[in-house]
């Protein structure tokens, strides 16, 4: 018997809802719900979650925009006061050697912001994996110190899924910094920076 | 008829029990072994597959299948830190056993000459001849894939691990 085509439309709309459901993945749901709610009176932006792992909600399945890559420079190991103005260095596995400030994105400049936070969108560079990644930071009395991962990224683009904030420990390298915890002060916060820590280090 | 009611009974209960029995030979309870190269050569290998394949966001991770752990990984004891101290002799030994753990059987046929490289999900993945999310990591002339390959058979070529250990 041949379905009418109110019963085949149906059908199908049957067979998609219950196909639906499939694409949502719990783990990167659970990612997601791990990074917890905004701060107060930090809109979405550059600017906010500074610290985190970008890639949960950006890296094509939550709801921001895509990126390829992004995460946050700090000035130390276990501080809270980010670097502004460092230039993240990708070399990925064809020789392909991008630089963060060559990004062309939409509100990007490329080096990191007040927040200490940088991403790049696929328009921007799409590396093949494994990648190799220095961070040079500005010295605030001048200067540039060049910081070399001493692992390659083998898949994963958002430096704060394995970077996790603080120090290193067992299951983490710790938050991405430019110089060493003995070197605190060196670096302060940004000020009129709507996102990471305010100015009296408090957030 | 009582007697045969019991009797039926009987068979019915005794019959499953033969032959799920039937399915469980002496090959299948023997347990399986691999004569795993030694300890000695492995350090350098663990070093290679640390490096392509054990970062924290692959098999470094405590949830992935072949866990390796290392001084780029999940550290085995909570008394290392990651990319701090060097991987320790723990850390070696779980290593090794993840690897030689995986397939015993088809690797001591690899090992033997009985079945190729290629046939171990090891080689597979990393190869990309099978689904893998950290894609293609080794090409056929990659050094790494020597390494490995050289210490399954016997004798490690430590020149091809150390030249796959100064890539970046």
């Amino acid at each position: 018997m041949k379905p009418t085509g109110i019963a085949g439309t149906s059908a199908l709309a049957a067979l998609l809802a219950l196909v639906a459901p499939s694409c949502e993945s719990p783990v990167e749901d659970e990612r997601i719900a791990a990074q917890g709610p905004e701060l107060p009176n930090v809109e979405e932006g550059p600017e906010h979650r500074y610290g985190q792992d970008c890639m949960a909600c950006h890296g094509g399945y939550g709801p921001g925009p895509e990126f390829v890559m992004a995460g946050t420079v700090f000035a130390t190991p276990d501080g809270d006061v980010p670097v502004q103005g460092a230039v993240v260095v990708l070399t990925d596995a064809v020789g392909q050697t991008f630089r963060s400030t060559s990004a062309r994105g939409e509100d990007n400049s490329g080096s990191t912001n007040c927040a200490g936070n940088f991403f790049i969108q696929a328009s921007d560079f799409e590396p093949q994996y494994p990648v190799h990644v220095e961070v040079e930071c500005p010295l605030p009395g001048g200067g540039t110190r060049r910081v070399v991962m001493g692992s390659r990224i083998n898949r994963e683009g958002g430096c704060g899924f394995c970077h996790t904030r603080g120090p290193a420990s067992s299951t983490s390298p710790g938050q991405i910094y430019c110089l060493t915890a003995d070197s605190q002060d060196i670096y302060t916060v940004p000020g009129g920076c709507e996102g990471g820590p305010s100015p009296s280090g408090s957030r | 008829m009582t007697r045969l009611r019991l009797l039926s009974a009987g068979l019915a209960f005794a019959l499953p029990l033969v032959l799920v029995g039937a399915c469980v030979s002496e090959s299948d309870r023997a347990p399986t072994t691999f004569d795993c190269p030694p300890a000695a050569d492995w350090p350098v290998v663990s070093a290679v597959l640390e490096h392509d394949c054990g970062t924290i966001e692959c098999h470094g991770a405590p949830s992935r299948p072949l866990r390796i752990y290392g001084r780029n990984g999940t550290r085995a004891s909570k008394d290392s830190a990651v990319g701090v101290e060097a991987t320790t002799d723990e850390e070696l030994a779980h290593n090794r056993d993840s690897v030689c753990g995986l397939e015993p059987e088809l690797m001591t046929a690899v090992a033997a000459g009985d079945a190729e490289i290629e046939a171990l999900t090891v080689v597979r993945k990393p190869r990309l001849f099978e689904a893998h999310k950290g894609g293609r990591v080794w090409v056929e002339d990659s050094h790494g894939l020597a390494c490995f390959a050289s210490w399954l058979g016997g004798t490690v070529d430590v020149g091809e691990c150390e030249t796959q250990l100064q890539l970046p």
